[in-house]
């Protein structure tokens, strides 16, 4: 898929749309599993949440801005299904929880990983507030601006800004293992 | 280069911008000079850049590992598809019972009694319920279940007349998920089924059939190497479909007629006892 050279002359349109639609899509499958597995730190669950991410983004394809940028769309979409999906996961455990036979599969959902144990910077990572891990994530490991990761997670830049400093630091103050007062932020005028 | 007297004050946001490799020549240059200055700044600087690479190189693997089959754009696309068919296919069935109704009426006046569609098997919407929900995703069940049990109760309630549904572990399969379908007689069940440690998928299908003498089991073959097995017992009319063997499926066939036969379990007392035995619907 893909990369096939034009042997016909005239390809038709509506399938040659639809390749690099899904090339375009899948391209950014790989980070989008990432993030969410970030998020959720459950295999099953975040490829859950990926899979609900890609139908709704399909399903939405052409309200989609021309403008934008394919992969901050994609991450839209799932962090919104992540935030949304809370309230209905929270119901949905309790619903399945009620059948004794899943009691298998909720003891493997929730092992961890044995990748995370030797990352104690995950570790650290899930003792910040969902927003800043969000954030976080999305600019340092994602590599996503701070206007597109403002419009991803649907707060002004500012509040962007803000969370990407206070995670930072609170992430710094964990990992050099002090309680260590956060070091003032110097904003001397330079003149 | 612009003089250092044009730049705005250093601030938090500088120093982000900074670690993010996302400050322009000039904006970079004046940080850098900053830095130069504050030690300490520098090393908050430094610390955020090490957190940084540690999260990337913690996170690499998963980026790294093969997508699932699952998420395959062309595979969700064909499951969408065949949601929104189903939908299409409910609402198409929902005004073909007003019709089979209103003809029912109609001819029932007129004295006619021969079936319906003389041509088609007896239960032949058993395979084309199978061949719908046996490739379709397991998210958008209408009941979720580990249990045989669990979806005998909810079959119960929404056929309104007591529902067996086989526990077919012992022949090798496991419940996964029931559905509610419209037929020409009311509302039917399908329960599928998947093997376990494989991914055959088999579906147990039953609906009302009042008018139908009791009959043993008998075999029909559907196109798409699908097979079904079907009975009545007077009251309702079962199928056991999946694309397999004959003998294999016959098997299974009378194994879940067995259960069938044998009654409700033991424990559908407490449950209804309990009051709460309202289906537990997923919805999304």
């Amino acid at each position: 898929m893909g990369g096939t050279p034009d042997a016909h002359a005239e390809p038709l349109p509506k399938d040659r749309m639809l390749t690099d639609r899904d090339a375009r899509i899948e391209a950014a499958i790989p980070a989008l599993r990432r993030f969410a597995w970030s998020l959720l730190r459950d295999p099953h669950a975040a490829d859950d949440l990926v899979q609900d991410c890609l139908e709704r983004a399909l399903g939405r394809w052409r309200l989609r801005r021309r403008d934008g940028d394919l992969r901050a769309w994609l991450f839209a979409i799932l962090y919104h299904a992540h935030v949304s999906g809370r309230r209905r996961e929270a119901r949905r455990a309790r619903l399945l929880g009620e059948f004794a036979g899943l009691a298998e599969q909720a003891t493997a959902a929730h092992a961890p990983d044995s990748a995370v144990q030797c990352a104690e910077v995950l570790q650290h990572l899930d003792s910040l507030p969902e927003e800043q891990r969000a954030t976080l994530l999305l600019v340092g490991v994602e590599g996503l601006g701070y206007e597109e990761t403002a419009r991803v997670l649907g707060v002004p830049v500012g509040t962007v800004m803000s969370r990407l400093s206070r995670g930072r630091e609170r992430l710094r103050r964990l990992t050099e293992g002090g309680g260590e007062p956060a070091a003032p932020v110097p904003l001397r005028v330079v003149r | 280069m612009t003089e250092p007297r044009d730049q705005p004050p250093i601030g938090e946001d500088d120093l982000q911008a900074y670690v993010d490799e996302r400050l322009d020549a000039a904006r970079l240059a004046h940080v850098r000079r900053y830095l130069a200055e504050h030690p300490e700044a520098a090393a908050r600087v430094r610390a955020f850049a090490a957190q940084r690479d540690a999260l990337r190189s913690a996170l690499a693997h998963k980026a790294s590992e093969p997508i699932p089959a699952r998420l395959r754009v062309a595979h969700l696309r064909a499951g969408l598809r065949q949601r929104r068919w189903r939908q299409l296919r409910g609402a198409a069935a929902a005004v073909l019972l007003v019709l089979l109704g209103a003809g029912a009426g109609w001819l029932a006046r007129g004295g006619w009694m021969g079936p319906a569609a003389p041509d088609a098997p007896p239960m032949a919407e058993a395979a084309a319920a199978h061949r719908v929900f046996a490739q379709e995703a397991r998210r958008p069940a209408v009941l979720v279940a580990a249990d045989a049990d669990d979806l005998a109760d909810w079959l119960t309630e929404r056929l309104r007349t007591p529902v067996v549904v086989p526990d077919l572990l012992a022949a090798g399969f496991r419940p996964l998920d029931g559905h509610l379908l419209p037929s020409p007689h009311g509302p039917a069940g399908v329960v599928m089924y998947e093997r376990v440690g494989g991914d055959t998928r088999l579906s147990f299908y039953v609906r009302p059939a009042p008018g139908t003498p009791a009959e043993p089991l008998r075999c029909a073959d559907h196109p798409g190497g699908y097979v079904t097995y079907y009975w009545f017992d007077g009251r309702l009319g079962y199928a056991v479909t999946a694309a397999l063997p004959r003998e294999e499926l016959r098997e299974v066939a009378f194994a879940a007629a067995r259960e069938v036969r044998a009654g409700p379990r033991r424990r559908a007392d407490t449950r209804m006892a309990s009051g709460q035995a309202s289906p537990r619907v997923c919805v999304g």
